[in-house]
């Protein structure tokens, strides 16, 4: 199967203090197109870190990533940004809607980054808010939606622009046990029907349930990996 | 790459286009919708902008309405807006140095639409003597009904009359011949307008008589007995002491100039447009020598540079502590939103795209303290500029000197253009030196 994310010997060490902390020490990783993947462990455990490196949100000290053929660490900031426009859906622990577009807005948003057409634009983001049974809250602001809500627009927006890989992190840190079903059932469903790519770093126990794969990160290393056990790929 | 080429396509599948009118349209948007998350700081950015374009714009308002008046009092006196002269006069006042063809030339520059006024003078130094006093004075041969509209000069009578006119004792005896000074019917008299300082000197009281010696333009002597038909006093001692005012005919005959003159003196209809006008007269007189006030008058205008500059500075302060509370503003800013900058850099948006909307916010806000601050100036500019600001104590002063007693701020395209244009480019600066550190930004370590 073709290997969408692949990371080899990736090193993190934070040196803004004068202690440095090494985040992540040469992990290789792969994740092959369509798994869904939870990346779990303690905190401080590196997943966040690895999530944030593979999706271009950050650079490894040392070591490379590839999405597809395109090695990350050879991009500039723009290309960078460019990448996760195009390839690439998050999904955040605080939902990270902005504030002053209603859900509407927000759905659109990457999309008129991209240059797609006004009606195509709001007729996409409309089906979405709808799969997601938003359709009747597009107008309301951020304010004045509910966390789960607000999570449910975050998933639309990252999922609208039907990226390659979906990446969310800590997705259900703000969300009661109901919604965190709710929104669990939805990634299954999207990765499961629409063969989307999904890497979640989360330390809920629930979501790594979800998940096809379960990657145990400890003191920056792999420590279980149940690819080899569990055949995920849908 | 810049936002709308050719992007980087992993899979091959994704349109790989931005459109750079839709980035600018969500950041134009986004931006103006931030101006409304913290109301009090942009109403208080805005309003600083505001005050800040207010006071430039008035005091740039003040100050063109005192150069006004300055400018209009001071061409208004003797030099007017423009002088034609012949070649070599302005740079030696010689009796000889002439012009002819004065009523032709008079004629001609009268139908100008630009002039309002124009008239002919001539002038040189002679001795004026009263019994055993002489002193040496400047003849100024000028016609009485032309000067009234160009000169504020007939104004400064404090006694008698400008040559005579208005004076109906003097007009009435004139005509009828029969009001006498020393057994001389007055109309034979030539009337002299002489300065109150040059009265005193020579002892001499209204209607009394006064010699002057000359040399003619050819050679010859020059005598004439003038008859004080009125005293002036402009409070400017050098023109008090010396200067005499008689008519130009008479000046033209005793001094042997035929329809000779040494300037014309021209008014126009707008002192703003003075340059255009004399460009206009040098093309139509290529042979004389066209000068507008800002060469006649040389020390009004570096007067008002001077002023100008003392403004700019001040202005400059303002503009400076102004944009000094806009950065500080917008570092703020730039820190409390910095996770927000990075949930955007993280959906996509390009460290530039970033930049630019806070660029675009920093230009709505200073727009929306421009706009502001040109309303409430035009209102103050309008109301004061109607009723006029009272001088105090300098009051008494001005009206000494013809001048208003009031200062009258006047309407300047300039102040409404000049203080807005830098007030824009400086934010613009303060606000890119304040995010330009966006640039360095990484999502994940901003999102923290």
């Amino acid at each position: 199967m073709d290997k969408v994310v692949r990371c080899k010997g990736i090193c993190r060490v934070y040196a803004d203090d004068a202690y440095p902390v090494q985040a992540l020490d040469n992990v290789d990783f792969e994740v092959a197109t369509g798994e869904f993947v939870s990346l779990a462990g303690p905190s401080g455990s590196g997943k966040s870190t690895l999530l944030n490196i593979i999706g271009g949100l950050d650079r490894p000290t040392s070591g490379s990533v590839y999405l597809g053929d395109v090695c990350l660490n050879q991009l500039d900031e723009s290309e960078l940004s460019d990448l996760r426009l195009y390839q690439m859906g998050f999904i955040f622990q605080d939902y990270n809607l902005i504030p002053v577009l209603n859900a509407l807005e927000n759905v659109e948003f990457t999309m008129q980054l991209q240059g797609v057409h006004p009606g195509e634009r709001t007729e996409r983001a409309m089906a979405t808010l709808a799969s997601l049974n938003l359709d009747g809250l597009a107008h309301r602001r951020p304010a004045e939606l509910s966390g789960g809500q607000q999570q449910r627009v975050a998933i639309a927006r990252a999922i609208v622009t039907k990226p390659k890989v979906l990446l969310a992190d800590e997705p259900s840190a703000n969300l009661d046990s109901k919604s965190t079903e709710s929104l669990l059932a939805l990634l299954r469903q999207l990765n499961q029907e629409q063969g989307v790519t999904i890497i979640t770093a989360t330390h809920d126990p629930l979501v790594m349930r979800y998940a096809g794969r379960r990657v145990l990160l400890v003191d920056g290393h792999i420590d279980i990996d149940d690819s080899d056990s569990i055949d995920n790929a849908h | 790459m810049g936002i709308g080429e050719t992007t980087l396509d992993t899979h091959g599948g994704s349109p790989a286009r931005r459109s750079v009118l839709n980035t600018l349209l969500l950041i134009m948007s986004i931006a103006w919708r931030n101006l409304g998350r913290n109301r009090r700081r942009t109403g208080l950015v805005a309003s600083a902008v505001a005050f800040s374009i207010l006071l430039t714009v008035f005091f740039m308002s003040l100050q063109t309405g005192s150069y006004a008046v300055m400018t209009e009092n001071a061409t208004g006196f003797l030099a007017g807006h423009i002088q034609i002269q012949a070649k070599g006069y302005a740079e030696e006042a010689r009796l000889e140095t002439t012009f002819a063809g004065v009523q032709e030339l008079l004629k001609q520059v009268r139908e100008l639409p630009a002039v309002l006024a124009v008239t002919a003078r001539a002038q040189t130094y002679a001795l004026a003597s009263v019994g055993e006093r002489s002193v040496g004075v400047q003849i100024m041969g000028v016609n009485s009904a032309a000067e009234l509209v160009l000169s504020t000069l007939p104004g400064f009578v404090v006694e008698g009359s400008y040559m005579g006119l208005g004076d109906p004792a003097i007009k009435n005896a004139q005509l009828e011949g029969s009001l006498s000074l020393n057994g001389e019917p007055l109309t034979e008299q030539v009337p002299a307008y002489i300065g109150s300082v040059l009265a005193r000197n020579l002892g001499l009281a209204l209607g009394e008589e006064l010699i002057l010696l000359g040399s003619q333009k050819r050679g010859g002597i020059a005598t004439l007995v003038l008859v004080v038909t009125g005293i002036f006093s402009t409070g400017q001692t050098e023109v008090d002491r010396a200067l005499v005012q008689i008519p130009l005919p008479t000046f033209q005959e005793i001094f042997n100039l035929h329809d000779e003159a040494h300037m014309l003196v021209i008014k126009g209809r707008d002192i703003s447009q003075v340059g255009l006008l004399r460009r206009e007269l040098n093309d139509k007189f290529p042979g004389l020598y066209v000068q507008s006030w800002f060469q006649l008058l040389p020390e009004i205008e570096q007067a008002m540079a001077l002023d100008r500059i003392s403004g700019y500075f001040f202005y400059g302060i303002l503009l400076v502590m102004v944009v000094l509370s806009v950065v500080n503003t917008f570092i703020m800013m730039v820190f409390e939103r910095t996770k927000e900058f990075g949930v955007l850099l993280a959906l996509g948006m390009r460290p530039w795209a970033i930049v630019g909307l806070l660029q675009i916010e920093a230009l709505w806000l200073c727009l929306l303290g421009i706009a502001l601050g040109l309303v409430l100036a035009a209102f103050v500019v309008f109301v004061l500029g109607s009723i006029g600001i009272p001088l105090g104590d300098n009051a008494e002063l001005m009206k000494a000197f013809h001048m208003p007693d009031r200062a009258y701020p006047q309407f300047s395209l300039i102040a409404n253009l000049i203080s807005p244009f830098f007030m824009l480019i400086f934010i613009q600066l303060a606000a890119f030196f304040s995010s330009i550190r966006v640039l360095k930004m990484r999502p994940a370590l901003v999102m923290r």
